[in-house]
């Protein structure tokens, strides 16, 4: 099969094998020949994607066309990281497409390569699973091939919840320490080396091949005006097949939820966007999943992680074991990130185990609000949202351990990932 | 006739001496206040009414008035003179002529924090890991001030000295201990290191001292040039008589007219000033006895100037002898006091005899007195 | 004229809070939380006195183009 003109889906995973991963030569099948070469700054391409409305898919959403644009327009040659540092235990789209699917990302990296006048591509793949093997092997294909890409270097990242984000993966590759870098200078303005430097998400990379090859239009066919294409969601939690899937933007969550076979249990709430995201009570079922929709509940798609609750889980316990994950997963860079998440953590889990606590439930919000925005990157941030909207989707299950301790639903299995064990696909 | 002691009218070399070591002790009192504040600091202590940002600045204020201060103790050592060191001796360590290890020290501990206050003004250019990975040396500067300062200062022995060094290093030894304890829960390895150095340090010091300044002859062992050896100590005459050298082959004849017992009026000369470079006072009588025989007396003292108006004894060279040969009995002087000196002399062959005189000056440096010689040992 | 803090360099030491205590307040840990960024002009003689006390030099005053530190 192969990516037709019209747009439908699947369109990344068009060419998904049944094992192993996509050769060179069944993905030019599947895809398309080999692109040709662009200049630096081409504006026909530069054009196309900023009328495509591409963002990024690495959980900011930031305009891709910008950001090409920012790296292609200073000076000296920059670098392309391509961002396959899927640090989020409950996200596998990433490993997915390293995995099954290298060429598509690689293609996209080249791309992107040309557009920012970069004179190397480096592929950060976590240390999980096959993707480091398959994307070398992908890599010595194309570069017997000859497509006279720019070189690509992959490097091997450890399997920590920060190293995806944009400073700290930069400052990793400069051969520092996997922790954020405080800014401004952002990596378009100065990153690896000192040198202009893209860092996009390898979803957003194979989005960008698929761009280059069928232009705006055919990106926007399917997707809402304001969201357009389709993008990789992993679904998990209480669903017949967890599973990651390719969509269009404005699929309704209850849609997804019949992709993927349907809940298996009642369904307590939903959690969109990962630990970085948001919780959501289940009766937004009905909710697209657009910008927009979501925000309106306050939540945002992120790096595309839905997970399903059911009612058979403790939600006190399973933000607990997440809270003092993401306590440990800090960077220990910034007091309030360090010592704060920490106090968090503590006073959920002190809630979570009918543990004695001193404080008080005004004392953990107040905790919250001072926590947020005050690191160097937005690790506290999201860990501030998956808490608050915990508390706020969960309040009776909250006071109940607050006043009882332990409830009868504490000891069932657990449905939230942490260290990295993602759903397999 | 001004008659008076051996004079030298001069007072400055002696209230140079003695504001080096006044500077020196203030100035470890000041580095120990500028440690212990800075532990302090580092370990956010605040009281009701010292907030740490007046705590702070006490601490910077204080290390840049200890600065100054260790400044006024170089100038003052210089200007003194009476040990040979030079302005250049104070930042380059190990390099001067008086005691150069034990200055050496202090040289040490002064580059260090001159690095640490150049780099705190400079702080914002340097930036703050550099500036840090500096001022973790102040911590070395401070053992380097302390050891300088028992090994090459003159009060070392002295009570209140003693008293003062050991409430100093108490302090630090404290402070550095909360340091340790409550700081730096990474660095394990760096800890266990920092409280070892806290237990030997003292130790070693313990069984140092008693070896060594507290110990005896230790001037010389410490490296202070002969010439400013004997410091009016009732050992001078040995250690004189150990430097001068002896010549062999000296005729077994004495002349009667120099050996004694005698006593004979004395005339000559008396010059009296700095004859060396650092500045050294000297005083130098020149004198023929009267009587039989050209006999030649000459005594030459060394040392700074007393506090009294006179000359305190450091060292001295005194020969007995006869005009075509001088030096016949060679020796130094052993007791001085207002006009009188006494002076122990020794011939080639071993003879040694005592000899006392009594001078006065006159104007146009005549010296004028009266000097008896007895074989020593004999009965007066 | 605007105040930032880089939280990395940021030990707590709170000599920030302690001189511009208009603008700044500690939480609960000791590290300051900056209530308004944008500084009034009676309060910019004080905001420069915060900056320079700060001891790993992780307050800044930013002004409309580059930044300047103590």
């Amino acid at each position: 099969m192969s990516v037709g003109v019209n747009g439908s889906l699947p369109r990344l995973l068009a060419g998904l094998p049944d094992k192993g991963y996509l050769s060179l030569l069944h993905h030019q099948e599947v895809y398309g020949d080999p692109l040709p070469r662009f200049g630096r700054a081409n504006p026909d391409l530069l054009a196309s994607i900023a009328e495509a409305g591409l963002r990024g898919r690495g959980g900011a959403s930031f305009p891709t066309a910008i950001k090409l644009r920012a790296v292609a327009s200073a000076s000296g040659p920059a670098f392309v990281v391509a961002n396959g540092a899927e640090g989020e235990p409950g996200s596998a789209k990433d490993r997915v497409l390293l995995e099954a699917l290298p060429h598509l990302v690689l293609e996209g990296a080249a791309v992107a390569a040309d557009v920012a006048g970069a004179s190397e591509i480096l592929v950060a793949v976590t240390e999980r699973g096959l993707a480091v093997e398959t994307t070398e092997r992908a890599m010595a294909e194309r570069h017997a091939a000859r497509l006279r890409e720019a070189p690509m270097r992959l490097v091997p990242v450890p399997n920590r919840y920060i190293v995806g984000e944009e400073s700290a993966l930069v400052h990793y590759l400069d051969g520092g320490p996997a922790k954020p870098r405080f800014v401004p200078p952002r990596p378009y303005e100065r990153g690896v080396g000192g040198r202009p430097t893209l860092v996009q998400n390898v979803e957003t990379l194979a989005h960008l091949a698929l761009v280059a090859r069928h232009g705006a239009e055919w990106f926007r066919q399917v997707g809402v005006p304001e969201d357009p294409g389709s993008l990789l969601i992993t679904l998990g939690g209480a669903v017949a097949h967890p599973a990651v899937y390719e969509v269009e933007h404005g699929i309704r969550l209850g849609e997804l939820l019949r992709l993927a076979g349907s809940a298996t249990e009642p369904i307590r709430a939903f959690l969109i966007g990962g630990y970085f995201g948001t919780w959501v009570p289940r009766e937004a079922v009905d909710t697209p999943l657009t910008e927009q929709d979501l925000a309106g509940l306050g939540a945002a798609l992120g790096s595309g992680v839905v997970m399903v609750l059911p009612t058979s889980a403790c939600p006190v316990a399973e933000v607990a074991r997440v809270s003092a994950y993401l306590a440990e997963q800090s960077a220990r860079q910034c007091g309030p990130c360090l010592h704060g998440l920490a106090s968090i953590a503590q006073a959920v889990g002190a809630l979570a185990s009918g543990r004695p606590w001193r404080g008080s439930q005004l004392q953990l919000l107040r905790w919250l609000g001072d926590v947020e925005g005050r690191g160097a990157c937005h690790h506290p941030n999201g860990a501030v949202r998956f808490i608050a909207s915990a508390l706020d989707v969960f309040p009776e299950e909250f006071n109940h351990h607050a006043r009882r301790g332990r409830c009868d639903r504490c000891a069932g299995r657990a449905w939230l990932p942490i260290t990295g064990s993602a759903q397999p696909v | 006739m001004v008659s008076a002691s051996v004079a030298l009218a001069t007072s400055g070399p002696t209230a140079m001496w003695y504001l080096t070591r006044a500077t020196g002790a203030v100035s470890l009192i000041l580095l120990t206040v500028s440690v212990v504040l800075g532990v302090i600091n580092v370990r956010r202590w605040r009281g009701e009414r010292w907030p740490r940002f007046v705590l702070d600045a006490l601490h910077r204020n204080i290390s840049l008035f200890a600065l100054v201060v260790i400044a006024v103790h170089v100038v003052t050592t210089v200007l003194d003179g009476f040990a040979p060191v030079s302005l250049i001796d104070a930042v380059i360590p190990f390099h001067s002529a008086y005691r150069p290890l034990w200055l050496g020290l202090g040289a040490l501990s002064f580059d260090l924090l001159l690095a640490v206050a150049i780099t705190s003004v400079l702080r914002a250019r340097v930036g703050h890991r550099a500036w840090r990975a500096i001022h973790w040396t102040a911590y070395g500067s401070w053992p380097l001030a302390l050891v300088h300062g028992l090994g090459s200062g003159t009060d070392a022995k002295a009570g209140w000295m003693v008293v003062l060094t050991a409430a100093c290093v108490l302090a630090v030894i404290w402070a550095a201990g909360v340091r340790l304890i409550t700081g730096w829960p990474e660095h394990e390895g760096r800890r266990l290191a920092g409280f070892a150095s806290l237990v030997i340090g003292p130790v070693l010091l313990l069984i140092w001292l008693p070896q060594g300044p507290f110990g005896r002859d230790w001037a010389r062992r410490a490296g202070t040039p002969a010439r400013l050896l004997a410091f009016s100590s009732a050992s001078s005459a040995a250690q004189g008589a150990g430097g001068s050298a002896r010549s062999s082959g000296a005729p077994a004849a004495a002349r009667s007219s120099i050996d004694g017992p005698f006593t004979a009026p004395v005339t000559g000369t008396v010059s009296v000033g700095p004859t060396t470079t650092s500045g050294i006072d000297e005083v130098d009588l020149e004198l023929r006895l009267r009587g039989t025989g050209s006999r030649r007396l000459s005594i030459r003292i060394y040392g700074p100037a007393s506090s009294g108006g006179g000359v305190s004894l450091s060292t001295s060279q005194v020969t007995l002898g006869t005009r075509s040969r001088p030096a016949v009995y060679r020796g130094t002087v052993v007791g001085l006091q207002g006009t009188q000196v006494a002076a122990s002399l020794t011939r080639s062959d071993g003879r040694s005899v005592l000899l006392r005189g009594n001078f006065a000056i006159s104007p146009g440096n005549r010296a004028t007195g009266t000097v008896s010689v007895q074989p020593a040992g004999g009965p007066r | 004229m605007r105040l930032r803090v880089n939280p990395i360099t940021c030990e707590g030491h709170g000599l920030c809070a302690e001189l511009l205590p208009e603008l700044i307040r500690l939480d609960d840990w000791g590290y300051p939380i900056i209530a308004d960024e944008s500084v009034p002009p009676h309060l910019a003689g004080h905001a420069r006195r915060a900056v320079n006390v700060c001891p790993t030099l992780a307050l800044m005053l930013e002004y409309e183009k580059g930044r300047e530190r103590s």
